[in-house]
């Protein structure tokens, strides 16, 4: 059972070190990305924690190109338009993720190439360091 | 209308997480007599946990209790107050707690009547079950009352909830006071005297009588407190006292330096210190019950009354009316109510309510509260665990305690608090500002 011990706080100070982790079943070794306490596959209440590898691939891709007004500040910092893939991690888990590195002149190079490899890196969202995927290549 | 349940319910499985908070005072903030007070104290297991972490320990700690698988589980109803603004101004956090849950997909549903939510929720649970829609449903809540975590930010990263410019207000913010006409509203000190005034004046107390009856009140509501680790203030008035100088709790608490009053009825210490708080319970149809626990705790009946806060004794009226329905739904006599729960956001709805259910004879009642007859080792025990007065106040999640601590002593698990003849039947009286009041009644399931 879950020991009551901080999860969020673990999970951004490791992604303050660059590090993306993630909690696995002990039973049935499903991978919880965002980590979680539970296991959505099978129920079990006993998961560990796990360093993700970082990479990924993204099987669906759009341009957003942000308001800067859209949450009363720019919490892109400045940064202009990017990727909203569905990004599968090596690990498992799918589910919506920032790519960078994606623009209006290239989105549909990205989307001819589905599904293609990206690595994660952090990207500041706000103040706080946040997930980002970026191509490989 | 009090139209008995299509079929039975009982609760499986309860869980909690000690309260607190990571910063307050309780006589700091009470002396302030509105939300958002000073803060103060450190509450040392809830440190760099969020809203999410507590939920999920509370919720797994009832799946375990109910030895239940969470994807057996048919619906969340979900109960909390502060969240836009508390949790990063964010809106319908529900789907995401299922995840948290292992209940990923499943049916969930958020629900808010101040600090009624909780009871409300678990009602809402029942008749789902009642009616034959769900057959196992879990009641849970998370609640930040103090602090925040700001949007954008870190969601461990909390600050006090004024550094989000937010400050807690359940009379003045519905209209604004020129309207609603002035009112204090439930936990606003100097506005609100009318249990105390009302009881004086049908019963001819003097000032020392109530101020003695409501001082007693809170001391044995922190004697019950003192034995459960899952309290948010465990030190009895006794020793606090003794630390400050005074030879008994009673004189200290008559201390104007450290009790104050608020008003000619109410000091700072019979109002109750706000935290955070999460808890969950699992209710299924009572005929499959005993698959997942031996000691299920049948829900006979729930009554609920809703008054605006404007009015002279509206709690009064409400006690009345929701106690009136549980009982002729559930078939059940005053006399035979072995335990008494009761919301005492304020020391004087112990007396109040249990006057009214019948726990406690009219006019008599303060006499058993001086008398100590009330703490968990008593004769009349209620609120065992600490009541909201010592256990702490969650507003969204304030209920939750209070049916942990029931189903427990029901199963006879308490250990030093347990009272002294198992209860059989046990009548919990749910209150929340707004008003709304929930009386239900549990019974031990033969």
């Amino acid at each position: 059972m879950y020991n009551g011990k901080p999860i969020l706080k673990k999970f951004y100070d490791a992604l303050e070190d660059g590090k993306l982790l993630g909690m696995k079943c002990t039973e049935c070794g499903n991978v919880e990305f965002y980590p979680v306490p539970t296991c959505n596959k099978c129920g079990c209440l006993d998961m560990e924690w796990v360093e993700l590898s970082g990479d990924a691939i993204v099987k669906e891709l759009v341009l957003v190109n942000p308001s800067p007004n859209l949450y009363g500040r720019d919490i892109y910092n400045g940064h202009g338009e990017f990727g909203n893939g569905v990004v599968q991690l090596k690990e498992g888990p799918e589910y919506y993720g920032m790519v960078v590195g994606i623009t209006k002149e290239n989105i549909n190079d990205y989307i001819e190439k589905l599904p293609f490899a990206v690595k994660f890196e952090k990207f500041k969202i706000a103040d706080v360091d946040s997930v980002a995927w970026r191509p490989v290549d | 209308m009090s139209n008995k349940y299509l079929r039975s319910v009982s609760i499986i499985g309860v869980g909690d997480i000690r309260q607190g908070t990571s910063n307050l005072d309780p006589v700091a903030q009470a002396k302030s007599y509105a939300f958002g007070a000073e803060q103060g104290s450190h509450t040392p297991e809830l440190e760099d946990l969020s809203m999410f972490e507590m939920f999920a320990y509370s919720a797994q700690e009832a799946m375990k209790d109910a030895n239940i698988n969470p994807q057996q589980i048919d619906q969340l109803v979900y109960s909390n107050v502060a969240n836009i603004s508390s949790a990063g101004m964010t809106l319908g956090c529900h789907p995401t707690l299922l995840d948290w849950a292992g209940m990923h997909g499943k049916a969930s549903m958020h629900i808010e009547t101040a600090c009624a939510s909780s009871f409300v929720s678990f009602q809402s649970a029942v008749n789902d079950i009642a009616s034959g829609r769900y057959d196992i449903v879990m009641v849970a809540s998370t609640e930040f009352s103090q602090q925040a975590f700001l949007p954008w930010g870190r969601a461990d990263k909390l600050v006090p909830i004024k550094e989000n410019g937010l400050n807690w207000s359940v009379a003045p913010a519905v209209y604004g006071p020129a309207y609603q006409k002035f009112n204090g509203g439930v936990t606003s000190m100097p506005g609100t005297f009318e249990h105390p005034k009302s009881y004086m004046d049908d019963y001819g107390l003097s000032f020392n009588q109530i101020d003695e009856t409501l001082n007693s009140i809170v001391i044995s509501t922190r004697h019950n407190a003192s034995l459960n680790p899952k309290a948010f203030l465990q030190t009895t008035y006794e020793q606090i006292a003794k630390e400050a100088g005074f030879s008994s709790a009673q004189e200290y608490l008559m201390s104007e330096k450290h009790n104050p009053h608020l008003n000619p009825y109410f000091r700072a210490l019979h109002n109750c210190p706000h935290c955070n708080g999460a808890g969950a319970v699992i209710l299924c149809a009572s005929d499959i019950a005993k698959q997942f626990n031996k000691k299920p705790i049948e829900v006979l009946s729930t009554g609920i009354s809703c008054l605006t806060q404007y009015n002279y004794r509206s709690q009064q009226r409400m006690n009345r009316e929701a106690f009136a329905q549980a009982y002729e739904m559930a078939g059940v006599r005053p006399e035979e109510i072995d335990l008494l729960m009761c919301t005492d956001m304020m020391a004087s709805e112990q007396l109040e309510s249990a006057e009214s259910c019948g726990y406690l004879p009219k006019g008599e009642g303060w006499k058993y509260f001086i008398d100590g007859r009330t703490r968990c080792d008593g004769d009349k025990p209620i609120n065992t665990h600490g009541g909201d007065l010592s256990a702490g106040h969650a507003y969204g999640s304030a209920g939750m305690p209070f049916y942990a601590e029931l189903v427990r002593q029901m199963r006879g698990q308490c250990g030093s608090r347990q009272v002294k003849n198992l209860p059989r039947t046990t009548m919990l009286r749910g209150f929340g500002g707004g008003h709304t009041t929930v009386a239900s009644i549990f019974r031990t399931l033969d």
